[in-house]
């Protein structure tokens, strides 16, 4: 089954999963609360935004620059630079890394772009044993699914689910769902394989050009302990994530704070410098950053979506889409689901992956959420046309889409084609709605067909804006 | 696999890809840093105006008091640095299992605090510092045995609690940032409790001031050419990943604690 049909499966089902719609609306119910109080901590935060979004404007279009002076100043430190233009590269390069010094157990904190190369599956294909830590992504990790939502990674669950999986996996008493005892179990497990680590794996949400920095978000404490612990630490990151100045983080931290969690700051913003410092009594001896391109810059390329770099992968924009919001996360089957994923997959990833462009309803609610103003719905609207252009979509739709352009290409034209529809649709047997019979039946079987109305839009304002005549009511409008 | 990987080659096959593109929508004409220059200006302080900050003193003191009380640190003003010492060893008492022992210490500060010795068998990791080695001197000989210090070995994991300095302070959020070289990078996020001593004159107003503090005036007065890594810390670690339920102690300290000394 081709990725397209798998989506329209998964999305069906989960659409009709009354469970985790529960799940989902209290989740960003109690998201939108926080947000709601955490951007009013902002004085300004349409001003934040813009200054963001010229910031990291200035970052992209200047990446080789930036890349080159970030490199330079930790490199001068102790830290070792790796570049990867692909997924195959980039495992290749940690793996590497891992044999050389005989890694048998690794400890992971939160990337996105170590599950965009898959590099979990890489390191246990190679007999290393990894865990991640970040305690929804060990959730996850449990249950043998990937991440639900780029930041919530098991925001599909209830307490209970994870009270039974903790249960099953970890001994914990089959009654005990409190949120504290299940964190004290996982944080218990999970102690005794940070100490054992030979080496962490870590992310990164921002990379400083000007002092040569990586900036590291986190609630947990779990991916300092990544770095802190293991004798030798990896940072695998794409190389989008630049900021020209350290002075940066003093917007970009509330900033990705406020829109991934409602937090006024997270807890922990940590920026390594390099590797252990002579002198230092514990922190890794070799420090290896890993900067992926990955598609990203065939994305920099194109002057008009190149602002999809810009993310700062905040999740804002899945909790504010409506597509999301009915069918989840794991429907739309890549790394990177909601607004911004269905606008960057079919870019990073290809053709196959077109359908998402149209898993949206182009209301713009994305934008809106977005921190860093990204017009994410104009993208999805450029990925559609890029993939008609390069005729990619079926011919039964190109072939609707030039009708549609022939009928209004002239005002009789069009007139004479929907009054032709409106028959059409009236002489339609109600018997076959929503049966497979039925023409319309994507929209039909989930709903009632349209009652056609009676006239035109234009007949009607015609007639509103004449002088009544003597017989008539006032019109009403075609509903 | 035997071959090494052919480092120089992607490094220009990633930097090449990169330049090729910007020049290739540099070619575009609407594009390129225009909407950028205009900016930036601006930009040059890119948080400015957009938070309320409290003016230096006062003001950042009590703002620093309010955010730690929102983002659950534990502040306790002290006077003096005997009343640290006193407010320490009680502190300690609770959290170490430590017992009183009314014949060991001689003149134990002024909360009547009494001597202590060891009952559990964790113990305290201490960045080593002539602060911290004045703070802890009337405590010595109870703990001794039960401190490590940042100077002779890397914080363990069976340690109930560590004991650093800071490298500033912030307002704005209730922060506390510590650097590598406050004890090291564990010291401050392996164990249960993290004690921080700090003076009120080590309050910034805001992240601004704050990390230009750390980046220094010029280029080799960064805190980084002396620390390999730095936290800013805003509150006890936590986490929301079951229900958006709050849990403090994911898998950094369940508290932190700041003596803040008000005097210098
Ligand atoms: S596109 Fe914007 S809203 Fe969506 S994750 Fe990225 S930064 Fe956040």
């Amino acid at each position: 089954m081709n990725a397209a049909r798998q989506f329209r499966h998964a999305a069906r089902a989960a659409a009709q999963d009354a469970e985790i719609a529960g799940i989902l609306r209290f989740n960003i119910a109690t998201y939108d609360a926080a947000v709601a109080l955490g951007r009013g901590r902002f004085l300004d935060w349409r001003e934040a935004r813009r200054r963001a979004e010229a910031i990291k404007r200035d970052a992209i279009a200047q990446l080789d620059r930036y890349l080159e002076e970030f490199e330079r100043r930790i490199i001068a430190r102790g830290a070792a630079v790796h570049w990867a233009p692909d997924a195959a590269a980039a495992r290749e390069i940690i793996l590497e890394i891992a044999r050389r010094h005989n890694v048998r157990r690794v400890v992971k904190s939160k990337s996105m772009v170590s599950e965009e190369i898959h590099l979990r599956e890489a390191l246990e294909q190679a007999g290393m044993a990894t865990l991640e830590t970040d305690l929804g992504e060990y959730i996850v990790q449990l249950r043998n699914e990937p991440p639900y939502h780029i930041v919530t990674p098991a925001m599909h669950l209830r307490r209970e689910h994870i009270a039974g999986l903790f249960h099953q996996k970890l001994g914990t008493p089959a009654d005990e769902t409190s949120p504290e005892a299940l964190v004290r179990a996982a944080r218990r497990e999970m102690r005794q394989r940070f100490v054992a680590a030979d080496l962490g794996i870590t992310g990164a949400n921002f990379l400083i050009a000007d002092h040569g920095l990586v900036a590291i978000t986190e609630n947990e404490g779990n991916a300092r302990l990544c770095a802190s612990l293991p004798p030798v630490q990896v940072v695998l990151t794409g190389i989008e994530k630049l900021l020209p100045r350290l002075a940066d983080l003093a917007l970009f931290w509330p900033l990705l704070a406020t829109a991934g969690t409602g937090q006024p700051i997270t807890c922990y913003n940590s920026l390594l410098g390099g590797p252990r410092r002579g002198g230092e009594p514990d922190g890794p001896r070799e420090l290896h950053i890993v900067l992926l391109d990955n598609g990203r810059s065939r994305v920099l390329a194109d002057a008009a979506q190149r602002e999809l770099l810009h993310c700062i992968r905040c999740g804002a924009c899945l909790n504010a889409c409506p597509v999301f919001q009915t069918i989840g996360g794991h429907a739309y089957a890549t790394t990177y689901p909601g607004p911004i994923g269905a606008a960057l997959t079919p870019l990073l990833r290809g053709p196959a992956y077109d359908h998402l462009a149209y898993a949206t309803s182009l209301c713009g609610a994305c934008a809106e959420a977005c921190p860093v103003g990204i017009e994410i719905h104009h993208q999805l609207l450029r990925d559609r046309a890029q993939a008609a252009a390069a005729r990619r979509r079926p011919w039964s739709e190109r072939l609707e889409i030039r009708a549609l352009a022939w009928a209004a290409a002239k005002p009789r034209r069009f007139e004479r084609a929907g009054r032709l529809a409106r028959r059409l649709l009236r002489l339609r047997p109600q018997a076959i709605d929503g049966t497979r019979l039925d023409p319309l039946r994507p929209w039909t079987r989930y709903r009632q067909a349209p009652e056609p109305p009676p006239q035109s839009f234009r007949a009607w304002w015609r007639q509103r804006n004449s002088p009544p005549a003597p017989n008539s009511m006032a019109a009403e409008p075609p509903s | 696999m035997t071959s090494p990987i052919p480092e120089s080659r992607n490094r220009e096959a990633v930097l090449g890809a990169v330049r090729q593109a910007l020049r290739h929508a540099a070619s575009n004409p609407a594009e390129r840093d225009a909407p950028a220059q205009a900016s930036r200006s601006a930009l040059e302080f890119p948080a400015r105006g957009l938070f309320s900050i409290p003016a230096p003193g006062e003001a950042g003191v009590q703002r620093f008091l309010e955010e730690c009380a929102a983002n659950r640190t534990e502040v306790i003003q002290i006077g003096s640095e005997e009343q640290a010492s006193a407010v320490l060893i009680k502190i300690l008492e609770s959290v170490m299992g430590l017992e009183p022992n009314p014949a060991a210490i001689p003149g134990a500060g002024p909360a009547g605090n009494t001597a202590v010795v060891a009952a559990g068998s964790e113990g305290l990791y201490v960045q080593d510092a002539p602060a911290l080695r004045r703070l802890l001197s009337p405590l010595l000989e109870n703990l001794s045995g039960r401190i490590l210090w940042s100077s002779a070995t890397a914080c363990e994991e069976n340690r109930a609690a560590g004991l650093t300095l800071a490298e500033a302070l912030v307002a704005q959020t209730g922060s506390v940032i510590v650097g590598s070289d406050c004890g090291g990078r564990a010291a401050s996020v392996l164990p249960e409790l993290h004690i921080v001593y700090a003076r009120a004159s080590q309050i910034a107003p805001d992240l601004e001031t704050a990390l230009a503090s750390l980046g220094g005036a010029s280029a080799n007065e960064s805190l980084f050419d002396r620390a390999s890594m730095a936290s800013v810390v805003t509150g006890p670690s936590r986490t929301a990943d079951i229900e958006k339920l709050l849990v403090l102690g994911a898998h950094g300290p369940r508290r932190l604690i700041v003596l803040l000394c008000m005097n210098a």
